[in-house]
């Protein structure tokens, strides 16, 4: 019976916008209640084109809004077009489902980016995915945030739970509230700087390695030096597979597993100083 | 024929009493007397100290001589020895059991760290990499597992770990071609150029047509190209 009822709440909201406004950047946005909206769920956006900006909040429900990405020049891709106004916006088609709080969100238009802006219940974990031309953006969730943005920054700001973040080219900036032990941290990036952000009395492990770039921390630290990664069945007289050594440091009494890598970006640990005032 | 016998006897014990009645019996002294008073108070002495006497003797603590440490020791090393023996002599199937009980352990954990590589959480699935590096002795159901997350784990960083763990055990030659195997599929640049740091320390010549594949890629990134050329030279 509570299959059936799942499945009834399954498939809540279908918001399809092909609305004929002149205003390009009228959002489309619809609103999801949860199948049980006092517990944590998940919002799962994956291959998502544009910028996804997610507030946590104290309500119970989803609220998502769509807009079109304004473009940028002025000229109209379509030289049949030149010097008319567009009379039809660009459709967005916003889906958005969910099974037992898991949230599945896809949005997308057939040739313009869309930006979402999205407030979750606090409780709520995130894995987002963009692929191209846009930015990430979350604020004050509790729950695990998993981002990847090849080429775009990813900003995160006030987390509890844990973050695993990959970028190519895009920043990584993260501010921890606190860290929620045992769940491990990995932010990596290729061509991106890290710069990451924890609170005066954290207890982390932190493995870190930028191959060409550098490492900076106001944290006091203690690097442990770490057994070279090679052969642990040892002395077998065969194969020693060295990789090129990573830097292990305590941060506190030490913890919670933390790995940050870049391959030319530099990293910086940072200790935040003030208590945050939550604005 | 009795009555002979009967008279005889009677004649016999006739002779007896009147040698007794014959014998001399000497007067008791004096002396005798003392004698026998003295023996007494002796003896009534020797009783009386019997009796004090287990008190002290059979209380080796009052006794805080020098024989106490040596008999202390003595008795210590009979426990240590006893109780040594009693652990070897333990019976097999209980010993047996332990490991039994070892072994379901790790068995166990196998099997969690197998089903959290499963789980759709990127952060528990980091955790079953960890995990799997602390197996000891993963078999092939974990390296296995592990292969696969290289190839086709959606997250950037669990694949990125999962090389790392696998590279621990690449003196097993199928991790090796596992690895080698994976080279082609990878698409992150932090993934690709840690499969070629491992096939540099493994000194892998079969590594080079896949790094060549990668290469010869209109989408790779400039970097990775420059590094992935500098291994292929190494390698060859």
């Amino acid at each position: 019976m509570d299959i059936k009822r799942r499945m009834l709440l399954g498939v809540i909201a279908v918001a399809l916008a092909g609305l004929a406004t002149a205003q390009e950047n009228q959002p489309q946005q619809i609103v999801i209640p949860l199948t049980r909206p006092d517990e944590p769920g998940k919002l799962i956006l994956e291959r998502h084109r544009g910028s996804i900006s997610v507030k946590g909040y104290e309500g119970t429900v989803v609220l998502i809004k769509a807009f079109v990405r304004r473009s940028t020049g002025t000229a109209p891709s379509d030289r049949d077009a030149e010097g008319l106004k567009p009379v039809s916006a660009a459709a967005i088609q916003l889906d958005a489902h969910e099974v037992d709080n898991v949230v599945t969100v896809d949005a997308h238009s057939r040739n313009k980016s869309i930006d979402l802006d999205i407030s979750v219940p606090a409780r709520f974990a995130l894995k987002l995915g963009v692929l191209d031309d846009g930015d990430v953006i979350v604020d004050g969730l509790t729950g695990d945030v998993e981002v990847n943005n090849p080429y775009g920054r990813v900003r995160l700001d006030r987390l509890t739970g844990s973050a695993n973040v990959n970028t190519v080219d895009g920043d990584i900036s993260v501010r921890f509230l606190g860290v929620d032990t045992g769940v491990p941290l990995a932010l990596t990036s290729f061509h991106g700087k890290i710069d990451v952000a924890f609170p005066p009395d954290v207890d982390l492990t932190v493995r870190v390695k930028s191959d060409e770039g550098m490492v900076w921390s106001d944290f006091d630290i203690a690097v442990e030096k770490r057994r070279s990664r090679t052969d642990p069945a040892g002395k077998t007289g065969g194969t020693r597979v060295s990789l090129e050594e990573w830097t292990t440091v305590r941060i506190g009494r030490g913890g919670t597993d933390v790995l940050l890598k870049s391959f030319d970006g530099n990293i910086y640990i940072r200790k935040i100083k003030e208590t945050p005032s939550g604005a | 024929m009795r009555k002979q016998k009967k008279a005889k006897r009677l004649a016999e014990y006739e002779s007896l009493l009147r040698d007794v009645d014959e014998m001399e019996v000497p007067e008791p002294s004096v002396e005798m007397d003392q004698k026998f008073q003295a023996m007494l108070e002796e003896t009534k002495k020797a009783r009386f100290l019997e009796e004090r006497e287990p008190v002290r003797r059979h209380s080796p603590f009052f006794e805080l001589g020098p024989g106490l440490l040596p008999r202390l020791a003595a008795t210590l090393s009979l426990i240590i020895v006893g109780w040594f023996l009693g652990y070897q002599v333990t019976p097999r199937p209980e010993r047996a059991r332990i490991d039994d009980l070892a072994s379901e352990v790790q068995e166990m954990k196998k099997t969690v760290m197998l089903a959290m590589l499963e789980n759709s959480s990127a952060a528990e699935r980091m955790k079953a990499v960890q995990f799997a590096q602390e197996l000891a002795g993963p078999d092939e159901a974990v390296l296995n597992a592990l292969a696969r997350t290289v190839n086709d784990d959606p997250n950037v960083n669990v694949r990125l770990m999962a090389v790392e763990a696998l590279a621990l055990y690449a003196d097993d030659p199928r991790v090796r071609e596992a690895l080698v195997q994976s080279i082609v599929r990878q698409e992150s640049p932090l993934v690709q150029l840690a499969l070629a740091e491992v096939m540099l320390a493994l000194n892998e010549k079969r590594a080079v047509e896949p790094i060549r594949k990668i290469i010869a890629s209109p989408l790779v990134d400039y970097s990775v190209k420059s590094k992935l050329e500098a291994t292929v030279r190494q390698l060859l």
